[in-house]
């Protein structure tokens, strides 16, 4: 039985750390946060495949 | 510079948080069925002793799917924040697959575990078979869906690019499905997940025998796993037949890195051991190894199923070879930038409201738009992968491979003849081999994914073009958090699982 609250101990701590620390404070959607639409993320992914991109070095 | 950067940090944390995860998937995709079959022989036989052996594995099981658990969400975390580029232009395509993995695949995983681990003596003894069949048939299922996404990124079919909403869209999801390349994947990735749970099972009881502890339920336990890990090597064996002749078709570079293969040639055999020559370059005349030792004739009977076929090396591919109709790297790249013009044309055209030139623009786009990824590369050198890698951690993942199939051979000859008892040696070594196939499991995904670059996803978008503009201290903090928390986790399982063992399988 010990085994068990340990176990479940760890997945508590894990999911909070993953979804509650990790996620909202290091990996908020790139796309959504910057923009409002989904004409605006085409938009912005047409420009980094065309304009942008064409004069890197392979980025 | 800063974007080079960036891709370089944004790959080296998926792929510390994919070879993390990867660390607990294969024992839980293993552990699943022979717990299921050792359950059976229990409900089969009514022996006692078979439901105190499935309820110790089915404990260890646990403790692994506990730890593992969410580590692969994290992926989809870093697609959002550090692949934007990419997570958009695939959307369309991996929304199915990985829907239906979340919806179906996992609830049923996770429905049946809590009957399989909670429901002894509250459930019938077949409800509880059932349950326990259907979280390793569910497991694998969810596996099935993150392979076909990731057979798709391999060799893209059944879609169409969306010139638009700059999206790759799903015109045949059968296609998608049916991918020879998602399910040579699929079949081999679950074959290694089998032969490490049967490594596992068949280690942690000769850990048993040689300590003389448990030896009844242990000598049990090793005849399942062995008899599991002898017929899953099998399979494994032949599933990468397959996947090596898919790779020979869809990525020859990823296949030539795999040999150390720089001249392609007719009936090229396969360096079974071999030491690469550092010095070597593309396109210089040095000898790409400084000893080796080749089974002639097998790469090109791998690779095409016919001992005669001609297998093209990295020079082939790189500077092209008319005579065997391979066109060069350069003239890829000069396609695909004709293909990105006319995108920036179409774009600027549709803008304007000039139709007549967006239609000229956009039959451009689309007879170079197999090049479309090369035209992001500036150096034809560009489309070899590491071969160094790729070489020695194929080479170390075939070596693992047959070693657990002589392994699981011997073990289960000697237990049916009832003389593994004396043999210390071999069990000793059985110990040893569990480590060794999570290595195994690990060169195999390195040989998949560090094989196919340049590219995320093959001939159509290399990584550089994948990523996000966040910044590159983001990305080193979150790798840095990770690389702890992972650890901890792996520690915490380590510890858990030995104090297990330790306490023995009569505690169950």
């Amino acid at each position: 039985m010990r085994v068990g609250k340990t176990l479940w101990g760890i997945i508590g701590i894990k999911l909070f750390l993953f979804f509650f620390v990790m996620k909202i404070l290091f990996f908020p959607n790139f796309l959504k946060e910057n923009f409002d639409n989904d004409t605006e993320r085409a938009n912005h992914i047409l420009n980094e495949l065309t304009t942008t991109n064409l004069t890197k070095e392979s980025k | 510079m800063e974007d080079a950067l960036l891709t370089d940090w944004s790959r080296a944390q998926f792929a510390l948080t994919a070879l993390y995860h990867w660390l607990f998937v294969p024992l839980t995709l293993g552990l699943a069925f022979i717990i299921a079959i050792m359950e059976t022989i229990y409900v089969k036989t009514g022996n006692v002793v078979w439901k105190e052996i499935t309820k110790f594995w089915m404990t260890l099981f646990a403790i692994n799917f506990a730890i593992g658990l969410a580590t692969g969400i994290i992926m989809e975390f870093e697609f959002g924040t550090n692949w934007s580029n990419y997570s958009w232009i695939v959307g369309d395509i991996f929304g199915a697959p990985l829907a239906i993995e979340g919806l179906m695949a996992f609830f049923m995983e996770s429905t049946f575990f809590a009957v399989m681990f909670f429901g002894w003596d509250k459930v019938s003894k077949k409800m509880h078979l059932l349950s326990t069949w259907l979280v390793a048939i569910g497991s694998n299922l969810s596996a099935l869906w993150i392979l076909v996404a990731n057979g798709w990124m391999q060799h893209p079919v059944g879609m169409e690019f969306n010139v638009d909403s700059a999206r790759f869209e799903m015109a045949n999801f059968w296609d998608v499905l049916f991918n020879p390349n998602a399910y040579s994947k699929f079949l081999h990735t679950v074959g290694s997940g089998y032969v490490m749970g049967s490594l596992f099972v068949v280690g942690i009881s000769a850990w048993y025998l040689l300590k003389g502890k448990d030896v009844v339920k242990a000598k049990k336990s090793i005849v399942v796993g062995a008899t599991f890990g002898l017929i899953t090597s099998i399979f494994l064996i032949v599933s990468g037949d397959e996947s090596a002749h898919e790779v020979a078709l869809h990525q020859p570079t990823k296949l030539a890195a795999m040999e150390g293969l720089y001249d392609g040639h007719s009936r090229a055999g396969i360096v079974a051991v071999g030491q690469l020559n550092s010095e070597k370059e593309i396109g210089d005349n040095k000898d790409p190894f400084i000893w080796e030792v080749e089974i002639p004739y097998a790469l090109s009977f791998l690779g095409f199923h016919n001992t005669d076929a001609f297998v093209a090396g990295i020079n082939d591919l790189v500077y092209g070879n008319e005579a065997q109709g391979i066109e060069s790297a350069k003239s890829k790249i000069e396609k695909g930038k004709v293909a990105i013009e006319a995108l920036t044309t179409y774009k600027e055209a549709k803008k304007s409201g000039d139709e007549a030139k967006a239609k000229t623009a956009l039959a451009t786009f689309r007879a170079n738009e197999q090049y479309f990824g090369y035209g992001y590369l500036n150096d034809e050198k560009e489309i070899v992968p590491p071969v160094a890698l790729t070489f020695y951690s194929f080479h170390i993942m075939v070596g693992l491979g047959s070693w657990f199939f002589m392994l699981f051979f011997l073990i289960l000859y000697l237990s049916m003849v009832n003389k593994l008892d004396g043999k210390k040696m071999l069990l000793r070594l059985a110990v040893f081999s569990i480590p060794l196939g999570y290595i195994a499991g690990e060169t195999g995904w390195i040989v998949a994914e560090v094989g196919r670059q340049p590219w995320a996803i093959q001939d159509m978008l290399p990584v550089g073009m994948a990523t996000s503009n966040v910044s590159v201290t983001a990305v080193q903090t979150t790798f840095w958090l990770f690389a702890i928390i992972f650890t901890v986790l792996m520690i915490a399982e380590i510890k858990i699982m030995l104090t297990q063992i330790k306490n023995g399988m009569e505690a169950h």
